[in-house]
């Protein structure tokens, strides 16, 4: 018994890129476990920068998710099935980068070309993604010991953004390594209608610098050192909306940096794992009357072990979140140690189960606890989950307002998936509900005051389907998808305004569809693509409403030998569209990229 | 033939003729009730709600001017050469309209405009600079809309009451301005400052009496970084620009005004509609009513009080409308975030 309990003190935290399929080190054979979710849960959507010029060309591509640009913060936020972009852990190393202090990381900030493995979670396992795992889950990482091209790439658009990259790839002997480097400058420059008037729009002046390492040392033919460093700068202006005058200036800088060291031990029976790292975050927003300065320091350690033959994971975390900010009145800490267990179960070929918990412990208090239970059966698959969410510091602390017995947030998930493989047809659908308890929203307690509250009761229920085809026409190649999602995110009980309840949450829509083809050849490819987005309310009672969106773009890629272009024309439809109110996006404009692998 | 050939030529052009695709209401404005929205900050337009007796029309701007929106943030508006003035001040302009069909006349340039009154037949607006470190008391050329003067105050000019050849001025402002506890004190014959009034932390409002003595209402200071440090608000009787009455009140008291026998005074505290009585104001004070509004006005008519609420901010607000003993007359749904209430009768 104490044998037992000194090795469960003894924690392992499993990466997914090492538990796929059998690894060989060497001469030992390593049999492999599926992604740390478990046998189950697979990736809904993983990003590959050959068919995604950007990573929101990405997020908007999965299908559930509305992708708000331009938003009133300046932030690039994803709402996926009705829940917030707080909702939706952001993990890099296994520590979840949306910031600390309001829960929201700008998504438009991630470097794509840098990281070779980032995937899309629509449920995930929540009790492994941690806390604010409401939303699915959203991995960056790289594959450290995959062989991967060295490129790189220089991209330009109409509306005078322009970016370039370089990635270098190699290993030598015991060392594999990664380094790239991401720069760009983008203007966001347009014209748009406002007051029967044209105008030119000189959206953003963003500059962006990324700076990515990733290498890994085999010290023995069972052991792995890997480290990883994500250096990130961004100095831009933040949009106001057509409606403001154009003398209000708002202006961010972010400067972030994020380490990461982990150890890997394995033997015949089991993978020990070990990892520490640490993040620097600093956002300066300066507006009219306004100044802030927020500088948060992560720590974050991992410690694990995963019994191969009897497949077992036990992980155990410690995160400290330090944050010094010139709007706290103090310097405000939080510390939270998590445990969490995973045990998948292969019934038989067809049928397997994974079962999984997970106690956090913050500020030496008990959280709620954390359960996932996903099963598949051939090709049905099912997942019901239990998880919470942490205020942001912001909540709890803010000078005036913040609410230090604000209450978790506390959901509940349920998801059934069944995908229908046909000889020239792949269906994919997906039913699900989901429901969130003290939701936490500000409102105001004085006309000048506001303050966070435990609000309402949201559930979120909605199905997706997705159908691909793809046939050949002499040496050439068809692919057509399409795909279609329904979503209701409404308060079923609000505890301030009754009159709110049953109202679809702002910026959801209700309908989204998208239907695409794509034409393939030897050495290019055409494409077109339509995608409708319907009505969303932009006011919580539905008296305010977005008109639906309907828009068509074009992709043409060529490749000769190791060079590949890509051109993309968007909005054909010349459309005047709005994600929020106000704020006008781009019509008719192109973008045109050009790669070289080496 | 001749005469024949101008009728068919007549006829046929008026079944060719374009014909504007407008849905504004042919009605007169010019008298009435109007509910100022803000609308959304920094994502939205003001509107106007206009009432008058049971009618109620919602965005009446948009409805009259197709394909116009005022702008962000409309602030206030006020009736003066047969033309409304509607300040919007996030858009940094005066929007001027035609008060009988509310038609758009044009614009006035001005940075964060906030609140107007009207002295001696002329139009006066106070403003905000861009980094909101000093204010204006602007006068408005209302024939060839512009602004023909404009004095500098320190601190970030607000309400304004008039009163004989002289304009008071509330200064909303910190702590660590100068003028953090005055009135100022303009003078519209010669068109100067003259003076300033000292009183409370952050005057706030300022409301006459029968008596031809000026109320001001201080907020005092909110500090948000440290709510501890906040400071009291306090309420003034000012009698030939000196002090002769002060009291004080919690920290946040705003919005001040006089029903129109002009002895009873009215605030908002918190969650309270508060009254005070100009003959004891020494008593303590009376809360009337209670709700979270974001401001008040009294009907100059019938003494009706009408309370704007803001809800979150995010939704349709709504004016609750009561008569002089406080019980409920009417609710009507208003725009986002009603700011303002003018009376135009």
């Amino acid at each position: 018994m104490i044998r037992y309990l000194t090795l469960v003190c003894i924690l392992i935290y499993v990466t997914q890129a090492e538990l796929k399929g059998q690894v060989w080190l060497d001469t030992i054979e390593i049999k492999g476990i599926k992604p740390f979710y478990g046998l189950t849960i697979q990736p809904d959507k993983q990003y590959n920068d050959s068919i995604y010029a950007h990573i929101t060309q990405f997020l908007r591509d999965i299908n559930g998710s509305q992708v708000q640009i331009s938003t009133p913060g300046g932030l690039t936020t994803l709402l996926h099935r009705g829940f917030g972009n707080r909702h939706l852990p952001v993990l890099w190393q296994g520590l979840n980068i949306q910031n600390t202090l309001n829960g929201s990381y700008d998504l438009s900030l991630i470097p794509g070309f840098l990281f070779d493995n980032i995937n899309f979670y629509s449920t995930g396992n929540p009790s492994l993604s941690g806390t604010n795992g409401l939303a699915g889950a959203l991995t960056i990482n790289n594959n450290t010991f995959r062989h991967t091209q060295s490129e790189i790439y220089i991209k330009s658009s109409s509306l005078q953004n322009y970016d370039a990259g370089l990635m270098y790839a190699g290993s030598k002997n015991k060392w594999h390594y990664k380094a790239g480097i991401q720069s760009g400058y983008h203007s966001n420059r347009f014209n748009y209608l406002y007051n029967l008037k044209k105008y030119n729009r000189h959206s953003t002046d963003l500059l962006q610098n990324n700076i990515v390492v990733n290498t890994g040392y085999r010290v023995r033919e069972n052991q792995t050192l890997q480290a990883d460093i994500w250096w990130q700068y961004a100095d831009r202006i933040i949009p106001v909306s057509i409606t403001s005058s154009a003398s209000t200036k708002q202006h961010q800088k972010d400067n972030n940096f994020r380490s990461a060291l982990s150890y890997k031990y394995y033997t015949q029976h089991s993978v020990w794992n070990a990892s520490a790292v640490y993040s620097r975050e600093y956002l300066h927003f300066e507006a009219p009357a306004v100044d802030s300065k927020a500088k948060t320091n992560v720590y974050f350690f991992n410690a694990g072990w995963t019994n191969i033959n009897r497949p077992l994971y036990i992980n155990f975390q410690h995160r400290m979140d330090v944050s010094n900010s010139n709007f706290y009145t103090q310097r405000q800490e939080r510390n939270t140690s998590s445990v969490s267990i995973l045990k998948p179960i292969a019934w038989s070929d067809a049928f397997q189960t994974d079962i999984s918990f997970r106690q956090d412990i913050t500020d030496k208090i008990f959280m709620p606890f954390s359960w996932t239970l996903s099963a598949q059966f051939k090709s049905l698959q099912w997942i019901f989950a239990r998880n919470y969410s942490l205020p942001g510091l912001n909540d709890l602390y803010w000078p005036t307002g913040g609410n230090p017995d604000l209450k978790t947030e506390k959901a509940f998930k349920s998801e059934i998936k069944y995908t229908w493989d046909f000889k020239f047809l792949e269906v994919k659908s997906a039913i699900y509900a989901n429901l969130v308890d003290n939701w936490i929203q500000w409102i105001p307690f004085r006309n000048d005051l506001w303050t966070p509250v435990n609000q309402k009761k949201v559930c979120s229920r909605g199905m997706e389907l997705s159908a691909k085809t793809a046939f050949n026409i002499t040496k050439s190649r068809i692919i057509l998808q399409a795909d279609y999602a329904f979503n209701r995110t409404t308060a079923i009980e609000h505890y301030y305004d009754p009159k709110l309840k049953n109202k679809q949450l702002i910026y959801v829509p209700v309908h989204k569809t998208q239907f695409s083809a794509l034409f393939k050849k030897s050495i290019f490819d055409l494409g077109l693509e339509y995608q409708f987005t319907g009505i969303r309310y932009d006011a919580p009672d539905e008296t305010g409403k977005l008109t639906a969106v309907h828009m068509l773009n074009f992709k043409s890629s060529l490749w000769l030998d190791s060079h590949s272009w890509q051109l993309q024309i968007f909005n054909l439809l010349q459309q005047d569209y709005y994600w929020v109110r106000f704020y006008p996006m781009p019509g008719l404009n192109a973008e045109l990229t050009y790669k070289y692998h080496f | 033939m001749f005469n024949r050939f101008i009728l068919l030529s007549l006829f046929i052009a008026t079944l060719f003729s374009c014909t504007k695709d407008d849905n504004s209401i042919q009605k007169d404005y010019s008298r009435g009730t109007f509910i100022v929205n803000e609308g959304l900050f920094n994502s939205g337009t003001g509107t106007i709600t206009y009432l008058n007796d049971d009618e109620q029309i919602d965005d009446i701007f948009e409805l009259q001017n197709p394909g116009l929106v005022l702008g962000n943030i409309a602030q206030s508006m006020i009736f003066h050469d047969n033309k409304y003035f509607i300040a919007v001040n996030n858009s940094a302009k005066i929007v001027v309209v035609n008060a009988v069909d509310f038609k758009y006349i044009g614009e006035i340039p001005v940075n964060l405009p906030r609140y107007f009154v009207n002295s001696n037949g002329k139009l006066y607006v106070t403003s905000w600079s861009s980094d909101f470190t000093s204010g204006f008391i602007n006068l408005i050329d209302t024939k060839t809309l512009t602004i023909s003067k404009s004095t500098a105050i320190q601190g970030l000019a607000e309400k304004m009451l008039s009163k004989d050849n002289n304009v008071y001025i509330t200064v909303t402002a910190s702590e660590w301005d100068p003028l953090n506890h005055h009135v100022v004190v303009y003078d519209t014959q010669k068109e100067v400052l003259t003076g300033t009034i000292e009183a409370g932390d952050n005057t706030n409002d300022l409301a006459l009496d029968k008596n031809g003595d000026i109320w001001l209402l201080c907020s005092g200071f909110t500090n948000y970084t440290d709510p501890g440090l906040s400071t009291d608000g306090s309420i003034h009787k000012i009698v030939n620009n000196k002090v002769a009455f002060s009291k004080k009140l919690p920290n946040g008291c705003q919005k001040l005004v006089v029903n129109n026998n002009k002895s009873e005074l009215y605030y908002l505290n918190g969650s309270s509609v508060i009254e005070l009585n100009i003959t004891k104001p020494d008593e303590d004070s009376k809360a009337v009513y209670s709700g979270l509004f974001y401001n008040l006005a009294i009907h100059p008519v019938n003494d009706n009080f009408y309370l704007l609420n803001a809800k979150d901010f995010q939704q349709k607000g709504e004016l609750t409308i009561l008569n002089k003993d406080f019980k409920q007359v009417k609710n009507v749904t208003t725009g986002i975030i009603p700011a303002f209430v003018y009376f135009n009768n």
